[in-house]
């Protein structure tokens, strides 16, 4: 069995030349490239990879940034103020990785079905849509929304839900205002012990207000900032399908190497990303 | 051309939201008050406010359903009121789109209200702007003029049909390239709309949105699912209960859509100019637009090849110069010299004045230092087109009468609407 303590995935494998080739058929002159669902990444045949479809679900309270999220992960741009999601917005990003030990690739298909929080309220086939044969599970809260976080009980807690064969992951949300969080480290910490929960930050834009007074909101999905990102759900996608299929016995899905920190905010930026 | 938007509510002009176009800084909380105090105030005495024109620009208020104000505040460009009064229409009608006339008829919960509004935002933001606003002032959905298109008639039918609808359609860079006959028989607002709402979805993704058809179906939603076949072109189906979207993309969308690739990236890389194949455009046209009234189709193309040598290449207009001289030259036409043309559906007062020419006009043009335009009204086609100045007076009447001949007999506008018996 294989020591996953370092991670599953190589990090860094798409800045190398090998990882290029691959990064090549997503990425092209810095931008994404987008595809419909007729289409596919073209790869050159003596190399295609092992191509694995993941169906995640988001969840969140409205204006938490989950349709930001979802832009930023599948490379279209990001609302720039918040205009709800009028109803299930599902978008595709294809991400490739490579397994540390035994050098395969795979290529990820990762569909991603987001709603907006308002209207799964009012119309009845949203949830169960967005529900139904799920891989993944996004809980998302905002660092500078507390009561986002506090929702983060209800929703795992929901009782109308199962999520015993998916995996789930909590997204923070607003990281480049993590300077003003209202979510200590040491909660977050306890928070995802006691869910066993692996915690995911993500800056989608970055907002700054100028000398007067107006605020400049800047997207943020160039390949450094996104590769990251979805390196990281990659492989705890990949880690929780293998444990499905016996592959793997266990994974840290909680970072243990955190050290406790003097309860401050200050921590949060060295400890999380 | 700044827009600024103002919503409120009739009784106590409670603000709904706001909304200015492009990176105009957004109207202050007083002014929006006042715009609403002004109309309140004529309330009072019995008299409905409809315009006023301010040194710089023209405002514009209605009131629909006694329940919502709507105000439109734009830079004054000499056109008729009448346009604006479209535009407000609209914006109430995108409302309708999202949330159904009901919760706009009866107002329960305002912050409620408030917060759902906010759907609708990328759609009205769009009809503020000035960039693609054609198909908005003609009441009309643009179209993609290509003739490879007709093949894809079959393959959208019997998709649809497995989707136990009858309306379905295939958008193609924002423009509609088929459609069953049922999408053709909807109001001119209502395709165009929609066409908007589909511009407004990210190009990787499929959706289910829920919609109110502004006409045939207010109050009832239906849902609208659209899946991007390529980035770019997407095919959109209005259902009731089934089928699910994830039906429709595991099971339809491949069997229905994959035998005709090659068909579609055809038609996704068909030329921006949007002229049918086989019309000859006369060197000197800058840009044009053909709206058939009775059919609600518009072909807009401002992207005319500047050819070598030909008489446009002295004075070249950028794309952008031609589009607002365009529009400025409908805004100034229509509802002034030439009568406006409404879907059908439309029972609002249009803010029309009485044309003040004692006969029907059939033409009008104007000159100016850089360009001239031509227009010519008929029965049930309206032509606008920018020439370049180089292009003799006494020739563009000629020409934009021959073009219009071969517009109308182009296949794009066979009516295909289903025949009402
Ligand atoms: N500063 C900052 N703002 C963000 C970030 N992510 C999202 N936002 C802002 O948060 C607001 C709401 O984001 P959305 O993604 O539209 O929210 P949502 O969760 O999809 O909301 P619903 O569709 O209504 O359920 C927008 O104004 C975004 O600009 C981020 O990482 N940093
Ligand atoms: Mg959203």
């Amino acid at each position: 069995m294989s020591s996953v303590d370092e991670g599953l995935i190589l990090p860094d494998w798409y800045k190398s030349k090998d990882g290029k080739q691959y990064i090549s058929s997503v990425f092209k002159g810095g931008k994404r490239k987008i595809f419909g669902f007729l289409e596919r990444p073209a790869i050159a045949p003596q190399i295609t990879p092992e191509l694995k479809f993941f169906k995640i679900r988001l969840i969140g309270k409205s204006g938490v940034g989950k349709t930001s999220t979802v832009a930023k992960l599948t490379g279209q741009p990001a609302p720039r103020s918040h205009c709800e999601t009028p109803g299930i917005i599902s978008s595709v990003a294809y991400w490739p990785v490579k397994l540390k030990v035994t050098g395969k690739v795979f290529l990820l298909r990762l569909q991603f079905w987001d709603a907006g929080d308002n209207i799964a309220k009012k119309y009845d086939h949203i949830h169960p849509a967005c529900r139904e044969n799920a891989d993944a599970t996004l809980f998302l809260f905002s660092y500078v929304d507390r009561s986002s976080f506090l929702d983060l009980h209800k929703q795992l807690n929901d009782t109308t839900e199962d999520f015993s064969n998916t995996l789930r992951v909590i997204v923070g949300t607003k990281f480049d205002q993590s300077f003003r969080s209202e979510i200590t480290s040491k909660e977050l910490k306890d928070f995802q012990k006691q869910w066993k929960i692996p915690l995911l930050s993500v800056t989608n834009v970055h907002k700054t207000e100028t000398d007067s007074g107006h605020i400049v909101t800047e997207t943020c999905n160039d390949l450094n900032d996104v590769a990251p990102s979805l390196n990281r759900l990659c492989e705890y996608l990949l880690a929780y399908d293998m444990i499905k299929q016996g592959l793997l016995e266990d994974y840290p899905w909680v970072q243990t190497e955190v050290k406790p920190t003097e309860d401050d905010d200050s921590d949060l930026e060295a400890t999380y990303v | 051309m700044a827009a600024h938007l103002v919503c409120l509510t009739n009784e106590g002009g409670v603000p709904l939201f706001s909304r200015s176009s492009g990176s105009t800084k957004p109207l202050a909380f007083a002014e929006q008050g006042m715009l609403y105090g002004v109309q309140m105030f004529a309330q009072n005495y019995g008299v409905t406010l409809q315009s006023t024109d301010t040194e710089d620009s023209k405002v514009a208020w209605r009131v629909f359903h006694d329940s919502i104000v709507l105000v439109l505040v734009q830079a004054d460009d000499g056109s008729s009121h009448v346009h604006a009064n479209t535009i407000l229409e609209h914006v109430f009608q995108t409302m309708v789109m999202y949330l159904g006339l009901d919760s706009l008829v009866r107002l329960r919960n305002i912050e409620r209200l408030r917060r759902d509004l906010r759907v609708c935002y990328p759609v009205i933001d769009s009809l503020l702007e000035d960039a693609n606003i054609f198909d908005s002032i003609s009441e009309s959905v643009e179209v993609v003029a290509i003739p490879e298109a007709a093949s894809l008639q079959d393959p959208l039918d019997s998709f649809v049909t497995e989707c136990e609808s009858t309306f379905g359609c295939v958008h193609c860079n924002g423009r509609l390239l088929v459609a069953t006959p049922k999408w053709w028989g909807l109001s001119g607002q209502e395709m165009m709309l929609l066409s908007r709402l589909v511009r407004s979805l990210p190009k990787n993704s499929s959706s289910d949105i829920p919609v109110f058809l502004p006409h045939a179906s207010p109050k009832v939603p239906h849902r609208l699912i659209s899946v991007h076949l390529l980035s770019g072109l997407v095919v959109s189906v209005l259902c009731l209960d089934v089928p699910t979207l994830a039906t429709v993309q595991s099971k339809l969308i491949e069997s229905h859509w994959l035998p005709h690739f090659e068909m579609l990236k055809t038609c996704l890389r068909a030329p921006v100019t949007n002229i049918p194949k086989a019309i000859v455009v006369d060197p000197g046209i800058l840009a044009f637009m053909v709206v058939n009234t009775n059919q609600h189709k518009c072909i807009v193309s401002c992207q005319l090849p500047i050819i070598e040598g030909s008489m446009a290449e002295r004075r070249p207009l950028t794309v952008e110069k031609r589009r607002s001289i365009l529009a400025s030259f409908y805004r100034n036409t229509v509802g002034t010299i030439f009568p406006v043309v409404h879907s059908p559906e439309r029972k609002d007062p249009s803010g029309e004045r009485p044309s003040s020419l004692p006969h029907s006009a059939e033409e009008a043009y104007m000159n100016a230092l850089d360009h001239k335009c031509y227009s010519i009204c008929s029965q049930d086609f309206r032509l606008f087109v920018t020439f370049s100045a180089a292009v003799p007076h006494h020739a563009i009447r000629l020409v934009s009468q021959q073009f219009l001949e071969s517009l109308k007999k182009d296949k794009i506008f066979i009516d295909l609407r289903e025949k009402k018996s």
